[in-house]
């Protein structure tokens, strides 16, 4: 592995990590640099050194911030938060019902009561995770979240085959995993399945909006996997605060936080997390998906610089968003009233053009370059996942039967209308 | 037992093709590829009949294979190219003397005329020099700052209508996830280009761009081409080695990866308003420049005046005056390299 030594501009790594080893060093010494009482013991914001609470304020800070200044909520959201076990959907969760219960006893006019709700998505079958490992992992979830007195959702991913019989969904889960040959196409076609169960459960149980707890290093993990499926068009769709092609928009809160010092204050405060399987967990790094690959490389960029994935994400973030970046207009939630309150994300236009989408991944889909064969699906899905038609009929029915778009129709035909 | 080829299935297979995995006969291979590469020129039009071409050679097999290609094609389909050969030593003892000497190989194999520049002739400083004064630290900039101008003087010189450079899919790949990890977005929307410059006087054009690097010495080890296939010795620093790695992993889970992270960085939805360099001239060496001072001149006088990071991290003391004590006998780059400059010469940094 070429250790870097900074031997190009823009990066002087060589400088930084020999100035961060010296702070590490001083940790043990130092101060937390905000309260200037407390002991330092952990780098928040990759180079400040503070004490547990002060790391705590400083993290809740910025969610705070991205809540409020993209508006991504409002006191009359019914807010489901997508729970994981991971650290941060832990920190999501502890910050969203403490806003909430503040917001309750204040009972402040502009203060957002707004309601609350979990859903855990149990993988265990496609994963390959045992019948007790599962049954724990719920049992842990349950005992977080009820602690927090709030409503949680448990849901088998293969639920979203919306059978009644819970032996067919199972068995159609397996089916089309198993006709799924490429790798990281199976892991990708786990997720698009876990994405269209939570929308299912949002729009279900009333839901108005859904938190999912990505960080900046899991964002920016996804930066590298999209460039390296070849979906650099369809890469400022998932990277932005808000992402409206659900019916619950996704909204994510913790997209300026790294997954390090989520982590360090789920440690400090004793929060319980779950470490759950993936597909690539016991599996070598030659024969791992390229999902895997890309998340070991932004933490091997990590060491190196510990701001490289805020700066992945931030380059990303300047490739130009979609409509369904903005979130839509809502009640009582005037322009004015927005732009008094700060808020920088834009409204959608109601009238906009809605981009062609893939029907799987939802991905917008490029009307110049599509492959000839099935228009329903982008070129990366019809590469990795669908590229035996066996597979499309292996797929959830309400995804088959969604059809291709007007809009890409009509942008394959553009050039003759009159 | 022994299978045939999958193209042709007379010949028995030698070898399966990096890039997609079909099992061919050594024949086939090279016809694939040379194909592939001629149906690159032509659909993006990089070339026009009688055009006088540099083909920018290192040596190294990127290059050799380019000028193998190029003059096989260049008779074969009949392009009417005039084909020279253009080498930079950059003063590094061990490496570049060694490849230059297979360069000079390559004028007589190929039949095509070969110009060499020294940075020392240009600059007045080898890069042994400047590793030493600077450290291992950043000497990559430096280098590929002075080369590209030596380049494009060198062509100039030799009256070169545009100029090709081996770079190769895996370069391309490597090139753009390191400006998405630099956060560069404005080099990441033109690094993608196949030919940049075309409004200036120097257009340059990649005619490997979706050619594998694996395929290149893949057909220069089956043609037994001769090439110096030694790194240069200062790389092991750079930080190209972390997207190199990570592309040689993902190449191994999945081949077809490398042009889909090409794909990628020409399908990047870039706003054409964001911030673009406005291009201007050097003050003092003439060369296109988006500042007062061209990069080259800017690290140039760090040099000379014993101010090693002038243009690298320190901003502060960059004199664009003319006439300023730069002081002794190494020459600046207004007197070195030659007169061709009064053409305007495209050039992003």
């Amino acid at each position: 592995m070429a250790a870097c030594a900074g031997a190009c501009d823009g990066c002087s790594a060589g400088d930084a990590s020999h100035a961060i080893g010296d702070r590490r060093l001083d940790i043990a010494r130092s101060v937390c640099m905000k309260c200037k009482e407390e002991a330092a013991v952990a780098l928040a914001n990759q180079t400040e050194p503070m004490c547990a609470q002060c790391l705590r304020s400083s993290i809740l800070g910025k969610f705070k911030t991205v809540l409020n200044t993209h508006a991504l909520v409002s006191a009359q959201d019914r807010i489901l938060l997508g729970f994981s076990g991971g650290p941060s959907s832990r920190v999501a969760l502890e910050f969203l019902a403490e806003i909430r219960s503040e917001a309750l006893a204040s009972r402040a006019l502009n203060a957002p009561g707004f309601g609350l709700g979990v859903v855990f998505i149990d993988e265990g079958l496609a994963i390959g995770t045992s019948r007790e490992e599962r049954s724990r992992a719920v049992d842990v979830v349950e005992k977080i979240v009820s602690r927090l007195e709030l409503p949680l959702v448990v849901r088998r991913l293969e639920e979203v085959f919306d059978d009644d019989n819970q032996e067919d969904c199972a068995t159609q889960l397996k089916n089309l995993l198993d006709s799924v040959k490429d790798g990281t196409g199976k892991e990708d076609i786990v997720e698009i399945l876990r994405m269209e169960l939570l929308e299912q459960v949002a729009k279900k149980e009333g839901y108005t909006k859904l938190v999912l707890g990505l960080s900046t290093t899991r964002i920016a993990a996804r930066v590298v996997s999209a460039t390296a499926k070849g979906q650099g068009f369809a890469l400022a769709a998932g990277v932005q605060y808000v992402d409206s092609r659900w019916h619950a928009p996704v909204v994510l809160p913790l997209r300026d936080c790294a997954t390090k010092e989520l982590a360090l204050l789920c440690h400090f405060f004793h929060l319980e997390t779950l470490f759950l399987r993936n597909f690539s967990t016991l599996v070598e790094p030659s024969a791992s998906t390229i999902n895997s690959l890309c998340s070991n490389f932004v933490f091997t960029l990590r060491e190196d610089n510990s701001s490289r994935d805020h700066t992945i994400v931030r380059t990303a973030g300047k490739l130009t968003p979609f409509s369904f970046n903005h979130l839509a207009p809502s009640n009582g939630d005037s322009r004015s009233m927005r732009k008094r309150r700060g808020v920088k994300t834009e409204l959608s236009n109601s009238g906009s053009n809605m981009e062609a989408l893939c029907v799987l991944c939802r991905a917008p889909v490029d009307g110049r370059s599509q492959l000839e064969d099935d228009p329903r699906y982008c070129r990366s899905c019809t590469l990795q996942i669908v590229d035996d038609s066996k597979v499309c009929n292996l797929l959830p029915r309400h995804i088959q039967a969604r059809r291709a778009g007007q809009a890409w129709m009509k942008s394959q035909i553009e050039e003759f209308l009159l | 037992m022994v299978r045939q080829c999958e193209h042709c299935g007379e010949r028995r297979q030698a070898l399966r093709r990096p890039k997609t995995g079909h099992k061919v006969c050594r024949e086939c291979f090279f016809q694939l590829l040379e194909d592939e590469v001629h149906e690159t020129i032509t659909q993006n039009q990089l070339f026009k009949k009688g055009e006088r071409v540099a083909i920018a050679a290192s040596g190294g097999k990127d290059s050799t294979v380019l000028a193998h290609i190029l003059s096989e094609l260049n008779t074969r389909h009949d392009y009417g190219l005039d084909l020279f050969l253009l080498s930079i030593d950059e003063g590094i003892s061990g490496y570049r003397d060694d490849s230059l000497e297979t360069v000079k190989r390559n004028e007589v194999q190929y039949g095509i005329p070969l110009k060499v520049l020294s940075y020392k002739e240009l600059y007045g400083w080898t890069m042994d020099e400047i590793v030493k004064e600077i450290g291992r630290k950043n000497n990559c900039t430096f280098c590929g700052v002075f080369r590209r101008q030596a380049l494009d003087r060198g062509a100039a010189l030799m009256k070169a209508d545009k100029m090709a450079t081996g770079h190769n899919a895996d370069d391309m790949a490597e090139t753009i996830l390191l400006n998405l990890l630099r956060g560069d977005i404005a080099r990441l929307s033109r690094c993608t280009a196949i030919m940049t410059g075309e409004e200036g006087a120097l257009p340059r054009c990649k005619p490997f761009k979706y050619t594998y690097e694996k395929e290149i010495v893949m057909y220069a080890y089956f043609k037994k081409l001769d090439y110096f296939s030694t790194e240069c010795i200062y790389s092991p620093n750079a930080y190209r080695g972390y997207a190199r790695d990570f592309i040689k992993d993902l190449e191994a889970i999945r081949p077809r990866a490398i042009v889909d992270i090409i794909k990628s960085g020409e399908d990047f939805r870039i706003s054409s308003t964001a911030r673009m360099p406005v291009q201007g001239v050097c003050s003092r060496c003439g060369y296109i420049s988006s500042q007062k001072l061209c990069k080259a001149c800017v690290l140039l006088d760090g040099l000379n005046r014993g101010l090693p990071r002038l243009g690298i991290s320190r901003t502060r003391g960059i004199k664009s005056t003319k006439g300023v004590a730069d002081i002794d006998e190494k020459s600046t780059v207004a007197e070195a390299g030659g007169n061709g400059f009064s053409k305007k010469l495209s050039l992003e940094f």
